[in-house]
């Protein structure tokens, strides 16, 4: 793929920190408040703060190592190869 | 492939009443946001998708690790999910077969020895491999099949997802069907097949992040996987949920009522291997590769991905029969959808509408006497939900606010995923193996873009009806359902001889695709009208319908086998110098780069072999 286009694992990134945070924030909300969800299961695991806190770090991971950096002739790392641009009107495929 | 028992899941909508689950602002906050993502990545996608490779190919290039998501991704729908969990639920780890015996080998087998062909001939769809090889007839034929397949696949998709949210959230059906559609039309459109494999990397990510606490959960409070195994022969008194092939000598002797040999050839070769490696739903995701060895290395990884699909879909099945508990604490069973319509409550008495016909509906269910008489009564404590609601229940026991937000996005990713991969299938088909060679031969390369993304619009408002009319005729669900098994074994008999056989013939390709496919929707027919003919289709009076589906399969794959091979041997064969690139054995291979032995794919796929053969092992 092109050097300047944002990686998908960025996009996956942020969406997991915001996610993580909301969750978490939620989690530490009801640890402290104690005003859990009624009917909700082993509600003192508190899975919402580790959750979060699991969806957040690899978000934070995705999100700085892919972030968007323009770079002449760079690869973008998102499962797309560094390729030519195709030319306009290019012949269609078989 | 989705579940058998999702053809009835229609009727819950009649018997919906009280949500299961209420979200609060949090969830709805995960919800929108997920929404807002998958329309962002269309709108980015969309200035780098105006040549045709682009938007149909994805420009061919995409990694291994992003194409293997995807090819897992776009077959993980929430049909997937809820349908197998609820099969879990009945038949225990049994239902784990679809995921492991009758995915795998044909993954690697995929990715090992048919991608070559496919990548080599740089055909852009399954139909377009089929005219290189037999010709324009067995293409058109294919590729009528397989768009109107994929078209009515994606309505019933969106009206089961909306069906799932009425049931799960008492959302409004067509609020449901509108949204989703909508989503679903624009990042497709905009962004084609890229955007359409971001997402659904993206809602792969999502579902494992949404569904996975689920099961951990369940182990902790069942006590770890002993635990689990002490309580259901406890309260079931059979160790037949935990075993995939012991109990599997006799039709009747494991509550699925399947052969073992239905499960190995009919499942585990002609069901797997026709969805996996012929279907272009899947097989489009792995051409958008961008080299050879990706192609090939995309499915392997796909399938340890898949080896591990079971643990956040058949596992919370198993849980759920013995840690879901009804509002007096006591274990909550979860029946069919037929005893749910047989017991529904007329809301204006509060009566039950038809007590004998629910008495008799229960008889053959685990509910307890004195439940059975809870339910006859219309206490409205003594509710009845069905197996296909195992999943959604475990959810709203385990995860609490902003978590529930994320299982239920997890769910719509799903919905959307398989819905992308219809939609984006289907405009590829139609353009590439329809549109331009029997109406205009001649456009150029920008003018078949705009019809792709015209198809995926017109595609989409055609899903929309197909819903519609699925709502309102509810058997239709079945036989949409049927076409992708009465069309995937005679394409994948006819696919197997053309690429390893030389020998094959246009015309026997064309034949063989046709003979196949009506003798196959024959057999569904006859076993509509007459349900006893079951017992010859699967060759045996104790057979249930799952055995049908893979019988059914395999009996069109070996009648097309046979016509292909004997109308071959009577008509001339092409020069063999015009199937390079096409035909095993005809091909000169390009040359690979050289790769240190941890990139090379035979080791991968060696690796997902000792993993499977373990695991098969391990749950004897």
């Amino acid at each position: 793929m092109h050097g300047s286009r944002i990686s998908i694992w960025f996009f996956i990134g942020v969406l997991l920190i915001v996610y993580g945070a909301m969750i978490a924030a939620s989690g530490v909300s009801e640890w402290v408040t104690g005003n859990y969800a009624p009917g909700v299961e082993l509600v003192r695991l508190h899975m919402p703060v580790w959750w979060g806190a699991l969806l957040g770090a690899p978000g934070l991971f995705y999100a700085v190592k892919f972030r968007p950096r323009k770079r002449v002739g760079a690869v973008a790392h998102d499962g797309a190869a560094q390729k030519p641009s195709p030319k306009p009107n290019a012949p269609p495929p078989r | 492939m989705t579940s058998g028992s999702l053809g009835s899941l229609p009727v819950l909508l009649a018997f919906a009443t009280e949500p299961l689950a209420h979200l609060r602002p949090l969830d709805i906050a995960v919800i929108v946001l997920y929404f807002a993502m998958v329309l962002w990545i269309g709108f980015y996608l969309k200035g780098v998708s105006n040549t045709g490779e682009d938007f149909f190919l994805a420009g061919r290039e995409m990694t291994a690790w992003i194409a293997g998501l995807s090819f897992v991704s776009a077959n993980l729908g929430s049909l997937e999910l809820m349908g197998w969990a609820g099969a879990a639920y009945q038949y225990g780890i049994l239902a784990t077969h679809w995921y492991w015996v009758g995915a795998i080998p044909a993954m690697l087998f995929l990715g090992l020895m048919m991608m070559p062909f496919y990548y080599v001939s740089k055909t852009h769809s399954v139909p377009g491999y089929l005219k290189l090889r037999f010709g324009e007839h067995a293409r058109v034929l294919a590729a009528i099949s397989f768009a109107t397949e994929m078209i009515l696949m994606s309505g019933v998709n969106m009206f089961a997802m909306a069906v799932v949210m009425k049931v799960v959230l008492g959302w409004n059906i067509t609020f449901s069907i509108l949204v989703s559609s909508v989503a679903v039309a624009l990042y497709v459109g905009l962004g084609g097949l890229r955007s359409a494999i971001f997402n659904e990397v993206l809602q792969f990510v999502l579902i494992w992040g949404g569904a996975l606490l689920v099961p951990i959960l369940g182990l902790v409070q069942s006590g770890g996987w002993t635990g689990l195994e002490t309580k259901i022969l406890a309260n079931l008194h059979s160790t037949s949920y935990f075993h995939l092939w012991r109990d599997t000598g006799h039709f009747a002797s494991n509550p699925m009522g399947v052969h073992w040999t239905g499960i190995l050839f009919g499942l585990g070769f002609v069901i797997s291997f026709g969805y996996w490696t012929t279907d272009f739903l899947v097989v489009q995701r792995v051409l958008a590769a961008h080299n050879l060895r990706a192609a090939r290395m995309a499915p392997i990884i796909g399938s340890f991905f898949k080896m591990a699909v079971p643990f956040i879909v058949i596992l919370p099945g198993l849980l759920g029969l013995v840690l879901l508990q009804n509002p007096d604490g006591t274990r909550r069973v979860l029946v069919g959808e037929e005893v749910v319509s047989a017991c529904a409550v007329n809301p204006a008495q509060g009566k039950l509408d038809n007590p004998a016909a629910c008495s008799a509906a229960m008889a053959s269910t685990r509910l307890s006497p004195a439940y059975k008489d809870r339910v006859l009564q219309a206490e409205p404590s003594a509710d009845l939900h069905s197996y296909n609601e195992a999943l959604p229940l475990m959810m709203v026991r385990y995860l609490g606010p902003g978590l529930l937000g994320l299982g239920i996005t997890a769910l719509i990713a799903g919905f959307m995923s398989g819905m992308a991969g219809n939609v984006s299938a289907f405009s590829t088909v139609w353009t590439y193996d329809l549109y331009k060679p029997l109406m205009y031969k001649t456009g150029s390369d920008s003018h078949y873009v705009l019809v792709g993304r015209l198809s995926i619009i017109i595609g989409v408002a055609v899903s929309i009806g197909a819903a519609y009319l699925v709502m309102h005729a509810l058997g239709i669900m079945d036989y949409v359902q049927a076409l992708f098994s009465i069309f995937i074994a005679p394409l994948l008999g006819v696919i197997l001889f053309g690429m390893f056989w030389k020998r094959a013939t246009a015309l026997a390709g064309f034949l063989g695709l046709l003979i196949g496919i009506v003798f196959s929707a024959s057999l569904f027919v006859w076993v509509k009208l007459h349900p006893a003919a079951l017992a010859m289709v699967a060759l045996s009076p104790d057979a249930k319908p799952m055995a049908e589906n893979v019988y059914r399969a395999l009996w069109a794959f070996l009648l097309t086998s046979i016509i292909v091979v004997v109308v071959s041997l009577l008509t001339r064969p092409k020069p063999v110098a015009e199937l390079d690139g096409l035909v095993y054995g005809a091909t000169v291979l390009p040359q690979e780069e050289p790769a240190p032995f941890y990139k090379r794919e035979w080791m991968w796929a060696c690796f997902a072999v000792a993993i499977f053969a373990a695991l098969n092992l391990m749950f004897w």
